[in-house]
């Protein structure tokens, strides 16, 4: 049988709505590997389609929870991977260098009390626009996995990281703030060149 | 897939020959072309299948495309240059490892 657009639709929506499978790039996989399942069989879509979804509940699942799995590892070791780059590196070290004349020039106390919060404040309207997408029918697993990760990491320093470099004495705390106020510098460029250019997984 | 740890082991192999001979493929494509060479003996299930293919491009062996199809979108692999490579150098480890349990498991065939 051959299914039309109002079967599709069905389709996707008993996935999103009976299965959960909120991510785009993992439901339109699932969804083409169903539906071409589906018109190798031959019948009535409305007669067949209730009997068949329920047999295919195992593999749905089993599936989505693999590739949701599979979406975090790759975003985790993409995350890795930019972290260890020359682009990072080399803005790291600029960035130190930067950071250690402005504390010689200026004092700690001066910097922390002006710049302390920075990594967070360049993030936020990246981390607010995945957010946002965070209730979009088009939200990706991968993207998702993606900032939750990087994400996780700035939260380490609001909570954590940044208590300690305002308790530091002497110059450690200028290259893990450099770091973090790196990172939070190349989220852009993640974000707007690897995200939406390179990942070619469906996607925007 | 057939439950065996061997067959497991073989599946990225498997999936990139597929890819080498017929270009670019779709996830259910493969499934079936697995069944139909190996006469049905042989079946790569789907929940092993999908995860085998996004690991394959995560590090960069596969390409992706997506077209649509029927109403719907489709996400057709292909190997990249460096899949296309990796391909012979599984094939080769593959067919090493197949002579190797072949003197070992039948020995009198080797010396025929």
């Amino acid at each position: 049988m051959k299914l039309t657009k109002d079967n599709i639709l069905l389709l996707e929506k008993t996935l999103i709505n009976k299965y959960a499978l909120i991510y785009l790039d993992i439901r339109l996989e699932i969804m083409d590997h169903l539906a071409t399942e589906l018109e190798q069989i031959d019948g009535d879509f409305e007669k067949i389609f209730p009997n068949f979804i329920e047999s295919k509940k195992e593999f749905i699942n089993k599936t989505y929870i693999s590739l949701d799995r599979q979406s975090s590892r790759t975003a985790a070791k993409l995350l890795l991977k930019n972290i260890f780059s020359t682009k990072f590196i080399l803005c790291f070290i600029l960035m130190t260098l930067c950071i250690s004349y402005l504390v010689n020039r200026n004092g700690k106390v001066w910097f922390l009390e002006n710049f302390d919060t920075l990594p967070i404040i360049i993030t936020a309207p990246i981390s607010l626009l995945v957010l946002f997408k965070m209730f979009s029918i088009k939200q990706k697993s991968f993207t998702i996995s993606f900032f939750g990760i990087t994400n996780s990491v700035f939260l380490t320093y609001l909570f954590l990281v940044i208590h300690l470099v305002r308790k530091a004495d002497n110059f450690y705390w200028i290259p893990i703030f450099s770091f973090f106020i790196t990172l939070s510098i190349m989220y852009y460029y993640m974000y707007f060149i690897y995200i939406k250019y390179n990942h070619k997984a469906i996607l925007n | 897939m057939k439950n065996s740890q061997l067959y497991k082991g073989s599946l990225n192999t498997i999936i990139m020959k597929l890819l080498e001979e017929n270009g670019k493929m779709y996830g259910y494509e493969i499934t079936q072309k697995v069944k139909a060479i190996t006469l049905g003996e042989l079946q790569i299930t789907e929940g092993a299948l999908y995860p085998a293919l996004h690991k394959l491009e995560a590090e960069g062996l596969l390409d992706v495309e997506v077209e649509k199809v029927d109403n719907r979108l489709r996400k057709y692999y292909k190997l990249t240059e460096s899949g296309t490579k990796e391909t012979v150098n599984r094939l080769a480890e593959l067919e090493d490892f197949i002579r190797n349990m072949q003197s070992l498991v039948n020995p009198k065939l080797d010396t025929i």
